[in-house]
């Protein structure tokens, strides 16, 4: 009986990444890159999520991960001619630094300051990086281009976005069912209550901070090398709001409902915004209807109407 | 540095911490009695600015059009919170933030349907152009009719707040909403009328913003972060502390920006960094 339920968990899963798998072939050019977008977002998305979903604090500075591993990245390519796999334990150990600074800096202050004193700091990152002192390192408003291939072609620039995509999925589903991820939830429910028990609270914070950082800096780095440029975009404000987005549409506190949101935003981005020109107003009605009526997200509705089924087949019988 | 340059950079300053304190006071006072983060306020300093100037122009009266366009700044924040905030009262406090910053989205979209994308430019009414001779140099006009403005407001929120008898529930519906309601007293109108004023004084800020930037559909949200910073410098809740902090941050941009004018555009985050360093609670909040 069990296996039955796991069978049919995992089926439209599996037929999802089958489809996945095959689309390069029959694709043209432009789905593919937005398909990558869909990937790389994807995986900054479930990183969101396990600060947002899972450990209950709303940053607003989260795209100075993205920026950073972008930025480290496409830097070390560049100037010092190193191979985009040489660069990504400089993405980590940056992002990891700049995680664990901006924790012991503002994760003592309550929620609400967090989330402004992000914003903020994400906004200072952004000037930064667009400031006449550090042009000729950044390229200000021009971001840097011609980042050498990574792989020979498109298809397998596709299979890699792909194949990352799934490892973080993976590595984010073992963290948040290991016992860390079950303290975050714990934290998130009742701050005061998991301190009473013993937790360290601040430490437990500063952790997902830095493994979310780490996540998203990867995805940046990712972007880079498949964009062959970076732009300041990739820190502003844009970038942030865009995660929070498909972070809040898709479910969060789910690890499948923020690739699902990447996947509604960015194809809504790309198709529907050249149809409406307000879209994006429809988009903010769909999103204060979904914060007010389904706080877990759209991919609630799914798993409700499974639930449901599941429980209907089996609770019956036995 | 003569003097009469210093009197002339210290007038501006003052003046651009008065329009700080008229952009920031509406959020901080809705934050301090229903401690919801009102994003959208950007967004309704914008509706503010593009209304106000319309209806002056339509009723050809320009106290009357600031009004009435700030009443209706209101009565837009007053229905969101009648029909959207109190849907989420009690539950937990992210979800009213990001409410807010959905409705970020349907306000600036719902302006550039009506009036479109483009940048308009704003004249200034007759009596608000040219200058006064201060200390013996030009001032112009229109930055002392903000200094009145910005001494009135500030001097009918304090009687408002310290003197009337709504001032003293709202007082303590800051302290202990519970017990507010416990004596009888239906705190929800009061939630409501706090965020009607909320918006009228963030319409007022917009109209007054709007001779400075002109009317684009970004300028409320390209103030959101100053006024975010003052109020966390401020001390959330604090009201008094969200109007110095917006005069500090007035003379620290005006100094930075004839000193060191590549950090001007950071000096809101330094004196963020400095004050929350020494003080992570800000000026005047609570700990």
């Amino acid at each position: 009986m069990f296996q039955s339920i796991y069978l049919r968990k995992y089926c439209p899963v599996c037929i999802l990444i089958i489809i996945l798998i095959l689309l390069p072939l029959f694709s043209s050019e432009y789905v593919k890159v937005v398909a990558m977008q869909i990937f790389i977002f994807g995986v900054f998305a479930i990183s969101y999520d396990i600060l947002l979903g899972y450990t209950g604090i709303a940053s607003f500075g989260h795209a100075i991960f993205f920026g950073t591993g972008a930025y480290v990245t496409a830097l070390l390519m560049l100037k010092s001619g190193f191979s985009f796999w040489a660069t990504l334990p400089f993405v980590v150990i940056g992002c990891a630094v700049i995680g664990l600074l901006i924790g012991l800096l503002t994760l003592r202050f309550a929620t609400i300051y967090f989330t402004i004193v992000t914003l903020a700091l994400g906004q200072f990152c952004y000037f930064l990086l667009t400031n006449a002192l550090t042009y000729q390192y950044t390229g200000g408003d021009d971001g840097l281009h011609g980042l050498p291939m990574i792989l020979q072609t498109k298809n397998q620039m596709y299979y890699l976005a792909f194949a990352f995509l799934l490892v973080i999925f993976f590595l984010a589903k073992k963290i948040v069912s290991s016992p860390l991820g079950t303290t975050l939830v714990a934290i998130r429910e009742n701050e005061f209550r998991a301190k009473m028990i013993g937790y360290n609270v601040l430490n437990y914070r500063l952790i997902a901070l830095v493994i979310s950082g780490i996540m998203a800096g990867l995805a940046g780095s990712m972007n880079a090398a498949i964009l062959r440029s970076v732009f300041p975009g990739f820190m502003g404000a844009g970038t942030t709001i865009d995660v929070i987005l498909m972070t809040i549409l898709g479910g969060m506190g789910s690890l499948l409902g923020p690739v699902i949101g990447a996947a509604l935003v960015i194809i809504c981005q790309q198709y529907l915004s050249s149809y409406f020109e307000w879209w994006l107003m429809i988009f903010g009605i769909i999103f204060v209807l979904v914060v007010l009526f389904l706080p877990q997200g759209l991919i609630s509705i799914f798993y409700r109407f499974r639930v449901k089924k599941i429980l209907s087949r089996y609770e019956i019988k036995d | 540095m003569t003097s009469q340059l210093f009197v002339n950079i210290l007038l501006s300053a003052l003046s651009l911490g008065v329009i700080y304190f008229l952009l920031s006071s509406g959020f901080a006072l809705v934050f301090s009695l229903l401690r919801v983060s009102n994003f959208s306020h950007g967004s309704l300093i914008m509706w503010g600015a593009y209304l106000g100037v319309y209806l002056v122009k339509a009723l050809s009266n320009f106290t009357l059009g600031l009004v009435v366009s700030a009443v209706v700044i209101g009565i837009i924040l007053a229905l969101v919170e009648f029909f959207l905030f109190r849907r989420l009262y009690g539950g937990n406090p992210l979800f009213e933030l990001l409410l807010t910053f959905g409705l970020i989205y349907i306000l600036d979209e719902a302006v550039k349907l009506i009036w479109g994308a483009a940048m308009i430019t704003v004249d200034k009414p007759l009596f608000l152009q040219g200058t006064v001779m201060i200390y013996g140099e030009p001032f112009a006009i229109l930055r002392l009719y903000i200094f009145g403005l910005g001494a009135f407001i500030c001097a009918a929120l304090y009687f408002l707040l310290n003197k009337t008898k709504l001032g003293l529930i709202i007082t303590a519906g800051i302290e202990n909403k519970e017990m507010v309601r416990a004596l009888g007293i239906n705190i929800n109108k009061v939630f409501t009328f706090v965020c009607w004023l909320g918006g009228f004084l963030a319409g007022i800020a917009g109209f007054v913003l709007a001779f400075f930037t002109g009317l684009s559909p970004e300028m409320g949200t390209n103030q959101l972060l100053n006024v975010l910073v003052i109020v966390v410098v401020g001390g959330l809740g604090s009201f008094m502390g969200a109007a110095i902090a917006a005069i500090i941050m007035g003379l620290a941009e005006a100094f930075l920006g004839f000193y060191l004018p590549e950090l001007a555009i950071l000096s809101s985050f330094i004196v963020m960094f400095i004050v929350l360093g020494i003080k992570p609670s800000g000026l005047l909040g609570e700990e």
